[in-house]
């Protein structure tokens, strides 16, 4: 069963439907949310970054010329409001309490080669990949999340950061660079 | 000697590995890349060439697997419920002129001033052609639907309205009257979440964005006005160019509905809230009786409750009188009759009622559409019909009831049984009390400004009643208040005000263990709010108090989030009702003027 395009739904919204943006929330808020957590290290800041970002999209709707995705547009949009917020997409070298306060997850001492590999469960390995993101430089953290975690496209992720093609390329390759080495001994565990 | 050759040959093949290696040097990222499937058909083939000979770099796509793999074992993070509950709430606090603003002024894309060049073109045409088939044909019919249908499509060919009231249930009601009436694509966009139907607050939203329209949409506009300043009196579209225009938009609609209907939890928000609403299809077929009878087969296979209403029997009586009195006319007054029962017929119109598990009820759509495509012409969404609370028996206390049972094993098989009796009653009564607006909405607005029954037809309903599935076989006889209150748009708080009017006589006419209502139009002189009696015989009050368009335009606020689900029904949290409404082709044609 086709969906409503999306265009089709922003047409309805700027003629007055305002319901019809709730269809686009309804589509797009798990996405949006996914990646922000994995971005921004917590699920608080997910939320009011993605909730900004709606109710953003939806005051500057006007202004969406259908050139890119809507998607691309929204995520663009919550980018910037974390950014102007001053979320947590700078190198996210806090303190261990405070790691713990912004995403939940049970603090370790940074050194994933510490860790008893065969005593790790799921929720070990999360804590120990998500320590290693937040420790990516934010530009290199973006390009990663948005591949690997949202699925976009190169293109897609170019058009969001607004960096060539090539740079894209770059940072993706060196944000695995950094994590493979940061989770060698997890990688080369038998648990994967 | 032979150890020699074989360790000569490894260190040969090793120093071509690395002379390869080296010779064709491959950026790492450049295997990143192709693990994303982000390269180029040359450097895809690259690649793969150096990965068959270069152990070093299988190695590190197995680590870049492997990464991605660990990246993957993340569960996907849902958004958290009260998210989209207070996007929501912010965006009813937005004001909307700002949205109508930006649109105005931003939206100038080619594409788009194209669109509002062809809209505009389109309801140029439009209006011309309504103009010359109005002056060709004189509209002329007594039945409420017609009218309802020329009330309806007032907005659109903006006609005088008389009274804010009925400017209101205007911009309501044509989706109901007719579903083929030419609207512009936005207006049938309202089809989109029936729920709404169309608020005041809408309508004032659109007249907002004429106003602020590019000059090709004005244009457009302004010559459909002046060509209707001519002709003040009610018109209704020609329903093929409305097919014709609203062809665009109408499948995304009809998905939509069937997608809300499927997904049981949208659905509470989007198209009926199953704790007192009921929402409606109309369907436009080419032979009433085999759709009738295709529907019922549809409904009866998948074991669903439904009640049938017609005026099958109405028009059989009149056709029998007329036969029978025919015989003794001259040849030209029985042409004149033969027309007149023709025109009966045209009227027809089945209405099926059933509640049912949304997705099962949206597979018998899709079914009955694509199985029939001979008979079913056109399907459209309507808004749907709101009930009062609290008179129904179905939920909440049936629930209750069932809450408080649920643990004790003895009772429960007496309960049982007697919920099947309840089920039957609750279904009639649901059913009685749905067709009752439904038949309310195809009335107008009285001089008042409440919205009354038109009274130029009388209903009469006899009810014997039959729950497919159902063991227990009820008998009832209902005398009808044909007309109710209609939760449709009459003001713009929500809270519309109907009168029972029109007091009907009731008959029992069990047909073969099938039970039907129904409606009998025959043309009665006009009823008055003041005739008004007690809708139906078990005191249920039908005045409603509608929030059918309660929220201004905004996002339903049904006291949750977009996918709250209301529905206060433990036997099946998914349970619709809805109104298979079956309408004639011919009639749907001859309407027109």
């Amino acid at each position: 069963m086709n969906q409503t395009s999306d265009q089709t739904l922003i047409d309805h919204c700027l003629a007055g439907r305002r319901e019809a943006f709730g269809l686009l929330v309804e589509r797009y808020q798990n996405r949006l949310f996914h990646s922000l957590v994995h971005l921004l290290g917590s699920t608080e800041d997910a939320q009011d970054a993605a909730q900004e970002a709606f109710v953003n999209a939806f005051e500057k709707l006007g202004s969406f010329r259908g050139q890119s995705q809507f998607y691309s547009w929204l995520f663009r949009i919550a980018y910037n409001t974390a950014v102007s917020s001053k979320r947590k997409l700078r190198r996210m070298s806090v303190s261990l309490e405070a790691r713990r306060d912004a995403s939940g997850l049970e603090p370790s001492d940074g050194n994933p080669t510490s860790e008893p590999s065969y005593a790790m469960d799921v929720s070990d390995r999360q804590r120990l990949v998500q320590q290693a993101l937040s420790e990516l430089g934010e530009e290199f953290r973006m390009a990663l999340v948005l591949k690997e975690m949202d699925g976009m496209s190169y293109e897609e992720i170019a058009d969001i950061v607004k960096v060539p093609l090539g740079t894209v390329r770059s940072r993706i390759h060196r944000a695995r660079l950094e994590l493979r080495e940061k989770l060698s001994v997890l990688l080369r565990s038998e648990v994967l | 000697m032979m150890f020699l050759e074989d360790d000569f040959e490894v260190c040969l093949s090793r120093q071509q590995e690395e002379a390869t290696t080296m010779n064709h040097p491959v950026p790492d990222e450049l295997i990143s890349a192709y693990f994303d499937g982000e390269v180029s058909p040359d450097e895809r083939g690259e690649v793969e060439r150096l990965l068959e000979s270069s152990s070093e770099l299988r190695q590190q796509l197995d680590e870049t697997s492997k990464l991605s793999a660990l990246l993957h074992s993340f569960p996907r993070e849902s958004a958290p419920r009260e998210l989209a509950a207070n996007v929501q709430k912010q965006v009813n606090a937005a004001t909307q002129p700002a949205l109508a603003i930006a649109q105005a002024t931003t939206r100038r894309s080619l594409r788009r001033e194209w669109t509002a060049f062809g809209a505009g073109i389109l309801a140029t045409i439009a209006s011309l052609l309504m103009f010359v088939s109005f002056n060709q044909s004189q509209f002329t019919t007594n039945s409420p639907m017609s009218l309802s249908r020329a009330a309806g499509s007032q907005p659109q060919v903006t006609l005088q309205p008389k009274s804010a009231s009925e400017q209101a249930l205007a911009g309501t009601d044509p989706k109901f009257a007719n579903p083929n009436i030419a609207t512009d694509p936005s207006d049938l966009s309202d089809h989109l979440q029936p729920n709404l139907g169309l608020s005041k607050a809408s309508n004032l939203a659109r007249s907002k964005r004429e106003d602020l329209a590019s000059p090709t949409e004005r244009s457009g506009k302004l010559n459909e006005r002046e060509s209707l300043a001519q002709n003040p009196v009610p018109m209704v579209a020609n329903a093929d160019l409305a097919e014709t225009s609203s062809n665009s938009i109408q499948p995304q609609i009809q998905n939509e509905f069937l997608s809300y209907l499927a997904n049981g939890d949208v659905i509470v928000s989007k198209v009926a809230d199953p704790t007192n609403t009921v929402a409606v299809v109309y369907f436009t077929v080419v032979d009433i009786e085999r759709g009738s009878n295709e529907l019922k087969v549809l409904l009866q296979k998948r074991s669903l409750q439904e009640v049938e209403v017609s005026d099958e029997a109405s028009l059989v009586k009149v056709s029998d009188a007329e036969d029978r009195s025919a015989s003794q006319q001259p040849l030209s007054k029985r042409n004149d009759l033969n027309k007149k029962r023709d025109a009966s017929r045209a009227d027809e119109f089945h209405v099926f009622f059933a509640r049912a598990p949304g997705d099962q009820l949206a597979d018998t759509i899709d079914d009955l559409v694509k199985n029939h495509p001979d008979i079913f012409r056109n399907w459209t969404p309507q808004p749907p019909i709101e009930l009062p609370v609290a008179s129904l028996p179905s939920t909440e206390g049936i629930v209750a009831e069932n809450q408080a049972i649920v643990a004790d094993d003895n009772k429960f098989q007496d309960i049982a049984r007697r919920q099947i009796s309840d089920e039957s009653t609750a279904v009639n009564t649901e059913a009685e009390m749905a067709v009752s607006v439904l038949m309310a909405r195809n009335g107008s607005v009285n001089a008042n400004g409440n919205f009354s029954y038109n009274g130029n037809s009388n209903v009469q309903l006899s009810v014997s009643n039959s729950i497919i599935g159902n063991t227990s076989n009820l008998e009832q006889k209902t005398e009808f208040g044909a007309l109710s209150s209609a939760s449709v748009a009459s003001n713009s708080t929500g809270t519309s005000r109907g009168n029972n009017v029109n007091g009907n006589n009731a008959q029992s006419s069990g047909n073969s263990g099938q039970g039907y209502f129904r409606v009998s139009r025959q043309n009665q002189p006009h009823a008055t709010p003041q005739q008004a009696v007690p809708a139906l015989n078990k005191g249920i009050p039908l005045v409603a108090s509608s929030t059918m368009n309660s929220n201004g335009g905004g996002l339903v606020d049904l006291g949750g989030g977009f996918g709250r689900n209301a529905n206060n029904d433990v036997r099946n949290p998914r349970l619709v009702r809805m109104l298979f409404v079956l309408k004639s082709a011919q009639s749907t044609t001859n309407s027109a003027p």
